[in-house]
Parts: structure tokens; sequence; C-alpha cells
């Protein structure tokens, strides 16, 4: 009896973490897997160019490496399918980490093989496996994986492309070993990766274009940085403001909150310059209106934002801070 | 700005002072080519303005997220657009602080 519930957690366990794909599957241990089989193709289509090429046979040379690249492709597309099939069934985001240690395990391997055209295979691998960042895991996890399908199936395009264009050329200017190298990045074009640093180059590109588009101010007054202090003196007053209208409204409180607005204004009137204000505004300590003082000392705080007039703001903001509570 | 508490502190004491609520956050230059934050408010009376939370979102998903989040503390969300933060463009979503 107490075995069951030990089985059944094994049970949940080998079912919920299954691995999920990084890219397209290549395991270099694996002699019939992908990787090996394109290097066994690729030696081999490698020796008969060369061969061709010591005919002095250009026409030869020129179709084996067409061939080489041709018929490598098909692999690359159906690893990618398989592995499109799968991130679009469903990934577990949380479990990402796991598989760049894998990648840079797999990288390694390939390196340590001598043989060369492994060897080129290794080294693509190795360098965009040497752009892992945690900066990317985090950009991975934001991006929802229909935006990434569609980033690798650009970036596959764009190589593909290369490649029909470059296969018109001489052997001279696209040898072989630049053919194999336009297979790795049509195989890397199709990996998280890349889509990630393709993306993350697209949002560069988007930001300084915007920059470079941005709306021209003209004739606005520049709003300096409030300092912490300045903002809650504001925002004290603002808040006294609001309160005193709800006060207003009350015909039990509206009296003393007409007082505390007289109380406010007659502190502002025994400053010269900010008593000139008062007068424009049409309003005095004896002004009995509570609802226009109040109006009024909204208006001049308005008036003097606009023109960055902190000292009258300062000053009165405090007196309603002093007065209005 | 030098930081977004300075972009938060200013564009409260900017609501605090027009009496005003925030609508927008922009990035602008001016003509001399100098990067500015353009904020656009909304002149209001009866409201208690100058309580702003600001944050930096990523993508929308993570500004979709932290709408959620405000939400379920009753903080609604007042805009998102962009800034200069440090001469940098950055992603600013913002809320108003609960009444």
């Amino acid at each position: 009896m107490t075995k069951l519930p030990l089985y059944l957690l094994l049970g949940i366990v080998f079912f919920a973490t299954g691995c999920p794909k990084y890219k397209p599957s290549v395991n270099f241990k694996d002699t019939q897997s992908f990787a090996a089989k394109a290097n066994e193709h690729l030696m081999e289509k490698q020796a008969e160019y060369l061969r061709a090429l010591g005919r002095k046979d250009e026409a030869s040379a020129k179709r084996v490496r067409n061939e080489a690249i041709e018929s490598a492709l098909p692999f690359i597309d159906a690893a990618y399918e398989d592995f499109i099939t799968d991130i679009t069934a469903g990934r577990d985001r949380t479990n990402f980490i796991a598989d760049v240690v894998e990648l840079g395990t797999s990288a390694a391997i390939g390196i340590t093989n001598g043989e060369r055209p492994l060897q080129i295979l290794g080294v693509a691998l190795t360098a965009f496996r040497g752009g892992r960042k945690s900066a990317d895991l985090n950009f991975f996890r934001d991006q929802s994986t229909p935006i990434l399908i569609t980033k690798m199936d650009g970036n596959r395009a764009k190589v593909r492309a290369v490649i029909l264009t470059r296969e018109k050329e001489r052997t001279d200017t696209y040898p072989i070993g630049a053919a194999i190298g336009d297979i790795v990045a049509y195989y890397n074009a199709g990996t998280l990766v890349r889509a990630f640093t393709e993306l993350q180059k697209d949002t560069a590109d988007q930001t300084k274009q915007q920059e470079d588009n941005l709306q021209v101010l003209k004739g606005v007054p520049l709003t300096p940085e409030a300092p912490p202090d300045t903002r809650n003196l504001s925002v004290g007053a603002s808040d006294i403001i609001q309160g005193l209208l709800g006060e207003l409204n009350d015909a039990a409180t509206k009296e003393a909150a007409t007082k505390k607005l007289q109380s406010i204004v007659a502190a502002l009137e025994k400053d010269e310059q900010v008593k000139k204000v008062l007068v424009n505004a049409d309003i005095s300590s004896t002004e009995t209106d509570g609802i226009k003082l109040r109006q009024e000392l909204i208006n001049i705080r308005r008036s003097a934002t606009l023109v960055n007039d902190a000292a009258l703001l300062n000053k009165i903001n405090q007196a309603i801070v002093d007065n209005g509570q | 700005m030098s930081s977004l508490d300075g972009l938060e502190n200013t564009c409260e004491n900017d609501e605090a002072n027009l009496t005003a609520k925030l609508i927008s956050l922009e990035l602008a230059k001016l003509e001399d080519g100098t990067k500015v934050t353009k904020a656009v408010y909304e002149e209001v009376d009866g409201v208690k303005v100058g309580h702003l939370i600001f944050e930096e979102f990523t993508t929308d998903v993570d500004a979709g997220s932290r709408a959620a989040i405000h939400k379920t503390k009753m903080e609604p969300e007042v805009c998102r657009g962009k800034a200069f933060i440090n001469n940098k463009a950055k992603n600013v979503i913002v809320f108003r602080l609960k009444a």
C-alpha cells in the first residue's frame, strides 16, 4: 500500500519534465543522427569536389558543390519542421536553462572531432553558444512562440536566397568551404538563438528609427526634475485643495472651509509680489465666496506651473499646507 | 530625467500643481536635438491627483502582466508610453494609486 503513492509521484515526474527543445536536434555522439549523416555526406562530396578540381574540371566541381548543398538542405528542413512542431505543441519555458547546457556540451564534442566538415559545424555552433546571456533567457520567455517561428522562417529564407544566388558562382569565388558555411548558416537561421539575435536587432533598429523621427517641440516650457520634497509639498497642497472642494459643497463645513481659504490668501498677501498676483486674479482675504477663492488658487497654480515659476508655486503650496488643514 | 523615480516625482508634481491627470508619455526632442519626454495632462477637478506608480516594462506581455497585478489592487492603468531616462528610451507603464 505504501508503494502506490511513490509510483504515482515517479509517473508524474516522468511525464511532467519532458525536455523542451531549443534548436533542431543534433547529436554528435550518435552516428545515425542528423549531424553525423550530414558530415559524412559532406566529407564524401568534398572528396569528390577536390578530385574534380584536381582534374581542372570546373563544371563537375561546381555541380558536386551544388549537389552537396542541395542534398544537405532537406535534412535541415526536416529537422526544422520537427523542431517547429515540438515548440508549437508547447514548450516548458521554466526549464530553458537546461537546454543551454546541453547545447554547450554538444558543440564541444563537435569541435574535438578532427574531421574538417565537422570542425566547421562545431565552430559555428560554438560561436552562437558563446553569445548566450541571461538577458537572452528573459527575452526568450517574453516572446510568444508564433513571433519566434516567424522570425526563424524569415532568417532561413534570407540564407536560402543567398545560397541560391551563390550556387551560380564559380568554385574560385564560392568554394565548397563557403558552401558548407552557408549550410551551417541555414541551420543556425532556424534556431531560437538566432531568432533572439534578430529580434533584438529589430528592436534596436526600431528604437533608432523612432528616435530619428521624434516630434520636435517648439516654444514649450521644460519642466525640471522635481526633487522629492518639492513633489511632497505640491501633492500635499493638492490633496488639501481637493479636500476643500468637498467641504465647500457641504453646508455643515462650508463656512469653515471658506475661512481656511481666506487664511491661505491672507498668508499670501503678506508677500508683496504674490499680493500683485492675487490682485490680478481679483481675490483677497476678504472674499467670502469660498468656491471663487479655491478656483482662483487653482488657476494661479496652473499658470505658475506653465511658466515654471517654482518660487511662486512654492509660496502658494506652503501657504495652503500651513493654513488649509 | 535621471531616473524613473525622478520622472515619477516630476509627473506627480505637475499633476498636483496643474490640478490635472496625466494622459500620455511620449518621446520628443527640442529644436537643438535635446531629448525630452513629452507628458500630456488633462485638467480635472474633484479628483485626487499626484499619486502615481511608474514601472518600466519590456514587452506588451510584461506590461499586460503588470496591469493585471495592479488591477487586483484597484490601481487603474493611467497610460503606457516611452520616456527618456538618462537619455535612453524606456518603456514606461503608469498606474494611479487607489484613492
